[in-house]
């Protein structure tokens, strides 16, 4: 069973060599099924070893060896890393299957078919990173698959190589990397500290140099999730093609900077508040600043990056209030790492159809598309009602769960914030289903006349992920029990 | 089976029909019918379940899911109160469904995939709502249960009014579903980590011991979120806009059951959970002003409106308003009167039970006068009576009911809020002054309807279109409003039949001998209502005796009209005389009651009201143009940083000028700078 | 059967006294005043003969158009039983104030109907005002009998009457019942408030279409409607003298002294309206309604010293 796992982070890295050596269409069916073949060990794998943890030590480099006690490098899968793991590959594989179809000439926004080897390249290279950030058993191989998915991500982005694309992926590498820097500094600090890059730790430095490392992985963690200040990459990055964003946004990426702070929530009891406290207030202040962009935004895709934004907020938020001893808002933030994967994707997916189909993102100019597409309207509406946390879809449990342990700590802290995401989440849900409403209902504009549904392999992209924003986060409640 | 499973069987029916009815949405007849099938099957186990509650007692069943970590669970609960709900909206479930299977012909650009599966979905939800014992799960259902109605209302997708009034009232809503998150939430937390009705009841008992002051934000809290949905002035505002724009049988569904839920809500909160504490004198003085408030609203709003489905939801929120005040009548009275108490919350629900009946049947009535003239405008229709007789007479019935007139099912129920509202004048003034307007207000219902009546079904036939058919709407359209009627008389005339299941429903929510028995409160026999609060009987209603007595003068009087044996003739309306065209001879809906009207007409500086209903003024959203331009980090941070590191790298690259002196000059500078900083080092 | 035969004789009085209280007025008090002969006091009832014998001309051929003047008699009829003569009123046990004013309400109900089925503008036009005037005198008449209801404790008619005749005349009471009297001659259609029938204007109003039998049983049942709201005015607020107590040994003879009473008490009454009605103009109905508004407040006021309890 552990080398299955192991095969999940090195099958889409070998696999992305064979493909980039593989021409045009070939390259884009091997991609399709090593993603498939990802997928399917990552479920396997992973629900066969769940619920007990699962370790494997691989080795270590010889140079690295007094690094560490034990061999470095390895797996580690518990059920925090398992859901990581499994939105990873799921939405990995989903968004190959969609690109199979959406990179091609049909394509009335991004028209073209070359480059396909490289796309698919650097795409499993991107899953592979990114279940190499779940699976890795101390900071120091998760800061290594890290810089990997940055890499990544810039080449994806850039992917077009119009201007705009390679400006768009210049800055999300140079931010990203920046943040990074932070968590190679804690990564450093806390060894000469302390002496081991283990999850853990943090919590053998003192209190004060705690705080301190901690709040430079969060800003590692904000520069990754797109946070305030560090945002700005992140609606820039649309231009990228549309399956890249939703993989950038669902699951890969900036679930990275995410994943890293639940991570260590979880290893490190006891962590000091001042830290939380930071982490609080930044998450706040990033939520009222992404919904306040919400309302000037004319780009569909954009609007959904800004949501992103603030939908991140919420892990980082629900984790930090696990600092503060609130087990039920931890749980929450990574039932929201599973349950926004999947509603996001959704969204992001149901844009590229629409873009794919009609050429055009810009929100004055849809009108009346769900007669014309009306898969779509249906998956997107699931989708929307997913993201915003109408019950029983998606997102409503985790942050349900976040917002009920926000008041079930004492003090004002926690139901003040509870009260203050109430409102987030209804200002969200009204301004997005203003906007679902007028881009899909009403008489079709011109753009919206081109509208149809697209074929199977994006449809099915679609409808398997509008089935998993049901189901997921009911099942992720589940493995979110065995946590803590 | 017991209650419990049939609930659940009821539940599932509802959503394997709605899957069914969509695999078939594109034969829409078809579709119709099979999803008729499974809501009559559906309501069929729901009302079994209700009945035999009455009969058998509460049913109770064991956890159908556990969530752990947040004390929740799926917790199937059928108590009167329930069983009562479950009844109502098993009747209305039906009689809609069967309705909509040939409406819907009327609107052959809708597909019907988006109308049967939602609005099976949608009773599975209020059977959700009802029978759970969790909040969570309440919360869940109840949203479902919204998320279904919103697709409804928006139903006609290409009507920008539509979709305006379904925004409205999907984001009203919902802001209402944070209001009841939040105090469920605070209840969770004061009441041992769990959501069971059981451990809302603990917490309310711990705030009120403890913090009474958030126990105050919690009841408002809940108060809100519940009154939302129930279409109480203000917080219902979006009701007006978003009844009219779904399809009538939806809109006779949703006035029947689901803003009836937000009632339920509030008796679960005011009497289940709330204990008899102070608190209530607090909150059912707030309950019974609003619903007050309500009434007087709604239903003078109502008078001023010429749309028949707008003029019907405006009296939505006024009779709401009743059933609001007789609540509120309850929980005032509940440490200070207790057989008042009962009296009012047995008059409101059993004025919820009426409302459901006639108010569904008034909205069936105007989809159908809608589905044959295609206007719902008031002032292009008149004189159907002739052409659509049996829908007419449902509606006269219906009219008479809502207006309360004996002996019609409204009167017995506002009969009942008025007894709680004038003999609680002794005990608090203030009921009586709601209770008089109340009744003021039950006149102007009066003066509502028969406007809808007479304008619709008598005068003059007109209608809009004069190429359509104009004949009585098919009997799968007339049999739900003849039930509807038949139902209006029979709860009129039997009060009992209806007054013993509510109270049992409240009765068997409050600790054991909070309130008198019904015998002692209602009067023990069973032809009617004998009242007594405490002092012997202070006012019956027997409808029998009156009913005797009626057709008995009604048979003298036709007796004495006959009596001359005078020949009937026929001629035509008489204008004095001068000819008219029909045109000028019209009486429009518009003119009735201008001069009341005009009296009824608000005006503050610029701001004038519509009828007395407020209008907000349109904001204009500010651009918040500085707030951009400082959340633009890009602009003011990160680019200025690059572009001034630009500069400065690009200082020192001017230094390779290419000129060897100058490169000289640097080294001679920096030997002698290296050479004075290491005197400087070994010197100290 | 004490009952049935109660009613009978109650219907059969209200059947009677109210024509001949309407021919009294004409020729006693309006002829008189309009310094005239008047009609014969009887006119009443030679109208009623002469129309229930006349052609029924109607603008429909629906028997529906039969329904509203038979229960427009009914409601008042029914109404009628309600009134407390001597001790409990003969439907006293079944029904209570509240029935009263809803068959008061009914019987405009049926007069609107009536109205409606006739399709005349005219007809619209009064029962339009008909409705409005109902709207503003209504609370008047709601008012009056909530504060005797909340003196007596009970809402059923004859405890109202009991408890006026134990206590005696109450500050709340003189007011309201001025209130109503104020109020009479709305509820009765008397000028200057006949603004919905208003002859010379509108022609009759909802009656406009209305002709042999059908006139008739409509005029019948207003004059009936006259009496009935007058004498349960006058046997709520002024049940004296206590002859119920008195002659509680002879059921006959108390019933008998108690209308005899109760006519003369109405007598005095329907002789103030008729005045009113003779030397006033009618006035329009926004102003009639304004001037209702008025009494309505006037009515609180007693309301408001029931509650303190003078």
């Amino acid at each position: 069973m552990e080398y299955l796992l192991l095969a999940t982070i090195v099958l889409p890295i070998l696999g992305a060599v064979f493909v980039g050596l593989s021409p045009g269409r070939a390259a884009a069916r091997l991609a399709l099924f090593i993603a498939l073949v990802t997928a399917a060990l990552a479920i396997f794998a992973g629900i066969g070893s769940f619920p007990g943890i699962t370790e494997l030590k691989v080795g270590t480099l010889p140079w690295m060896a007094e690094l560490a006690d034990t061999d470095l490098f390895g797996i580690l899968l518990d059920p925090l890393s398992l859901l990581m793991l499994l939105v990873v590959a799921v939405i990995g594989f989903l968004v190959v299957l969609y690109s199979n179809e959406y990179i091609s000439r049909r394509n009335r926004e991004h028209p073209h078919e070359n480059g396909q080897a490289r796309y698919y390249f650097w795409l499993l290279l991107f899953v592979g990173a990114m279940t190499g950030v779940a699976l890795s058993p101390n900071l120091l191989q998760l800061f290594m698959f890290w810089e990997l998915t940055t890499i990544c991500s810039w080449a994806l982005i850039s992917h077009t190589h119009e201007k705009s694309a390679l400006r768009a992926g210049y800055k999300a590498l140079i931010m990203t990397h920046l943040g990074g820097l932070g968590f190679l500094i804690a990564i450093i600090v806390l060894y000469v500290s302390v002496g081991s890059v283990e999850f853990s730790a943090l919590s053998l430095a003192s209190p004060a140099l705690a705080s301190t490392l901690f709040i430079l992985f969060l800003i590692a963690a904000w520069a990754k999730a797109a946070q305030v200040p560090f945002y700005t990459w992140l609606p820039e990055a649309m231009t990228a093609p549309t399956p890249i964003s939703c993989y950038l946004h669902a699951a890969a990426m900036v679930k990275a900077g995410v994943y890293l702070i639940c991570r260590l929530v979880l290893a490190n009891g006891g962590l000091p508040g001042n830290a939380a406290l930071v982490g609080i207030i930044a998450a706040l202040v990033t939520m009222a600043v992404a919904v306040f962009l919400y309302f000037f935004q004319t780009d569909l895709k954009r609007l959904l990056a800004l949501s992103t934004i603030s939908q991140l907020s919420y892990i980082i938020l629900g984790a930090c209030l696990g600092i503060f001893g609130s087990t039920l808002a931890y749980k929450g933030a990574v039932l929201h790492i599973v349950a926004h994967g999947c509603a996001k994707g959704l969204l992001f997916l149901c844009v590229g159809a629409i873009a794919y189909a009609t050429g055009c993102r810009r929100i004055p100019d849809l009108r009346g598309l769900a007669a014309k597409m009306p898969l779509v309207a249906v998956c997107f509406v699931v989708g929307l009602l997913g993201v915003v946390g109408v019950p029983p879809f998606g997102t409503f449990w985790s942050k349900f769960y976040i917002i009920a342990g926000a008041f079930s700590l004492p003090g004002t802290l926690g139901p003040l914030v509870g009260v203050f995401l109430l409102v987030e989440s209804m200002v969200v849900f009204a301004w997005l289903l203003y906007v679902t409403q007028r881009v899909f209902f009403g008489a079709a504009s011109e753009a919206a006349e081109l509208g149809a549904d697209p074929p199977w392999q994006m449809s099915g992209s679609l409808i398997i992920l509008a089935a998993l924003v049901i189901a997921a986060p009911l099942a992720a409640l589940v493995v979110v029990s065995h946590l803590l | 089976m017991s209650p419990t499973d049939l609930a659940v069987l009821s539940m599932a029916l509802f959503v394997i029909g709605a899957v069914c009815s969509a695999v078939l949405a594109r034969d829409r007849i078809r579709c119709g019918y099979i999803a008729f099938v499974f809501v009559l099957a559906a309501a069929a186990a729901a009302s079994t379940a209700g009945v035999r509650v009455f009969l058998n007692g509460p049913a109770a069943d064991a956890p159908l899911l556990r969530i752990a970590d947040l004390g929740a669970s799926l917790t199937v609960h059928v108590d009167y109160l329930s069983a009562l709900f479950l009844i109502v909206v098993a009747l209305i479930a039906t009689v809609t469904t069967l309705f909509s299977i040939r409406y819907l012909e009327a609107h052959p650009q809708e597909s019907a995939l988006r109308y049967y599966p939602m609005l099976l979905l949608f009773f599975g939800g209020v059977v959700g709502v009802v029978c759970t014992w969790d909040m969570l799960f309440f919360i869940v259902f109840w949203e479902f249960m919204t998320l279904a109605s919103y697709f409804l209302v928006v139903y006609h997708r290409d009507d920008a009014v539509a979709l305006r009034a379904g925004l409205k009232y999907f984001i009203v809503t919902h802001v209402a579903t944070a209001c009841l998150i939040a105090a469920v939430i605070i209840l969770y937390v004061h009441g041992g980590r769990s959501f069971s009705f059981e451990a809302m009841r603990v917490g309310v008992t711990n705030l009120a011991v403890h913090a009474p002051g958030l126990l105050h934000v919690v009841l408002g809290l809940l108060f809100v979120g519940f009154a939302t949905k129930a279409g109480i002035f203000p917080f219902g505002d979006w009701l007006p806009d978003a009844y009219p724009a779904a399809p009538a049988p939806v809109t006779a569904a949703f006035s029947g059951t689901m803003t009836k839920l937000g009632i339920y809500g509030l008796v679960r909160v005011f009497f289940q959970f709330l204990p008899v504490y102070d608190t209530c004198l607090v909150w059912g003085a707030i309950l019974a002003a609003f619903g007050t408030l309500s009434i007087a609203i709604g239903t003078l709003t109502a008078l001023a409106q010429d749309d028949s489905k707008r003029l019907l939801s405006f009296s939505v929120v006024g009779q709401m308003g009743y059933i609001l005040l007789g609540v509120g009548l309850g929980v005032y009275f509940r440490p200070l009167v207790p057989a008042l108490a009962a009296l009012a919350v047995v008059g409101g629900l059993f004025h919820m039970v009426n409302d459901a009946c006639y108010k569904s049947c008034l909205f069936l009535s105007a989809g159908a006068v809608e589905h044959r003239t295609g206007t719902r405008d008031l002032n292009l229709i008149g004189g159907l009576a002739g052409l659509m007789p049996l829908t007419a007479v449902a509606a006269i019935f219906a009219s008479l009911a809502i207006s309360g007139i004996p002996p019609f099912s409204g009167f017995a129920s506002k009969w009942l809020l008025y007894h709680a509202a004038f003999m609680g004048g002794k005990t608090a003034p203030f009921t009586l002054v709601l209770g008089l307007i109340a009744m003021f207000v039950a006149i102007a219902t009066l003066a509502l309807f028969l406007k809808f009546v007479t304008i619709t079904f008598f005068g003059k036939l007109r209608t809009p279109d004069p190429k359509r058919e104009l004949r009585e709407v098919p009997l799968s359209m007339v049999l739900p409003q003849g039930v509807l009627a038949v139902l209006c008389v029979v709860f009129g005339v039997a009060p009992m039949l209806a007054a013993k299941p509510v109270y049992a429903g409240i009765a068997g929510m409050l600790t054991g001998g909070e309130i008198p028995g019904f015998a002692a409160v209602f009067g023990s026999g069973s032809a009617g209502l004998a009242l007594n609060t405490g002092v012997g009987i202070q006012g019956a209603w027997m409808p029998w005796p009156i009913l005797i007595a009626l057709a008995a003068t009604a048979a003298l009087a036709y007796v004495i009209y006959r009596a001359g044996d005078a020949e009937v003739l026929v001629s035509p309306v008489w204008y004095c005389g001068e000819e008219h065209t029909d045109e000028e001879t019209a009486y429009l809906a518009h003119s009735l009651y201008r001069p009341f009207k005009d009296m009824l007409r608000v005006r503050i500086g610029p701001y004038e009201t519509e009828g007395i209903y407020p209008r907000l003024p349109r904001l204009r959203a500010p651009g918040f143009g500085w707030l951009r331009r400082l959340f633009d980090f890009d602009q003011w941070a990160y680019y200025p940083f690059i572009r001034w590191g630009a500069r400065l790298v690009g200082r020192f690259s001017e230094t390779h000028s290419g000129i060897a002196q100058l490169y000289l000059l640097w080294m001679v500078i920096g030997t002698v700078a290296a050479v004075a900083v290491l005197l400087w080092l070994g010197g100290s | 059967m004490t009952t049935v035969i109660g009613a009978s004789i109650q219907i059969g009085l209200v059947l009677l006294l109210g024509p001949l209280l309407e021919g009294l007025m004409r020729t006693l008090v309006r002829a008189r005043i309009h310094s005239r002969q008047g009609p014969p006091i009887l006119q009443p009832f030679y109208d009623i003969f002469k129309l229930l014998v006349k052609a029924d001309v109607q603008p429909t051929t629906s028997w529906i158009y039969a329904l509203p003047p038979v229960l427009c008699m009914a409601t008042i009829l029914t109404a009628s039983l309600l009134v407390p003569v001597f001790g409990q009123a003969v439907l006293g046990d079944y029904g209570d104030a509240i029935l009263f004013i809803y068959l008061m309400t009914a019987s405009v109900v049926a007069i609107v109907l009536a109205g409606a089925m006739s399709a005349s503008t005219y007809a619209f036009l009064g029962l339009a005002r008909e409705i409005m005037m109902m709207l503003t005198v209504e609370p008047v008449l709601i008012i009056w009998l909530v504060t005797a209801a909340l003196s007596a404790g009970s809402l059923n008619l004859s405890d109202m009457a009991a408890w006026n005749l134990e206590h005696g005349p109450s500050v709340s009471m003189i007011i309201a019942g001025l209130a109503v009297l104020l109020a009479i001659q709305a509820q009765v259609g008397k000028l200057p408030f006949d603004i919905a029938e208003a002859d010379q204007e509108i022609m009759g109003g909802p009656f406009i279409e209305l002709s042999g039998p059908k006139l008739a049983m409509f005029e019948w049942a207003l004059w009936a409607k006259q009496f009935v709201f007058v004498a349960m005015l006058v046997q709520i607020f002024a049940p004296w003298p206590a002859v119920a107590a008195a002659l509680a040994g002879s059921v006959a003879l108390g019933y008998a002294v108690s209308v005899l009473l109760l006519l003369a008490k109405v007598l005095v009454v329907v002789v103030l309206v008729a005045l009113i009605d003779a030397v006033n103009p009618r006035l329009r109905i926004e102003q009639a309604m304004l001037y209702f508004v008025s009494i309505i407040f006037l009515a609180a006021i007693g309301l408001a010293f029931a509650i303190v309890g003078i």
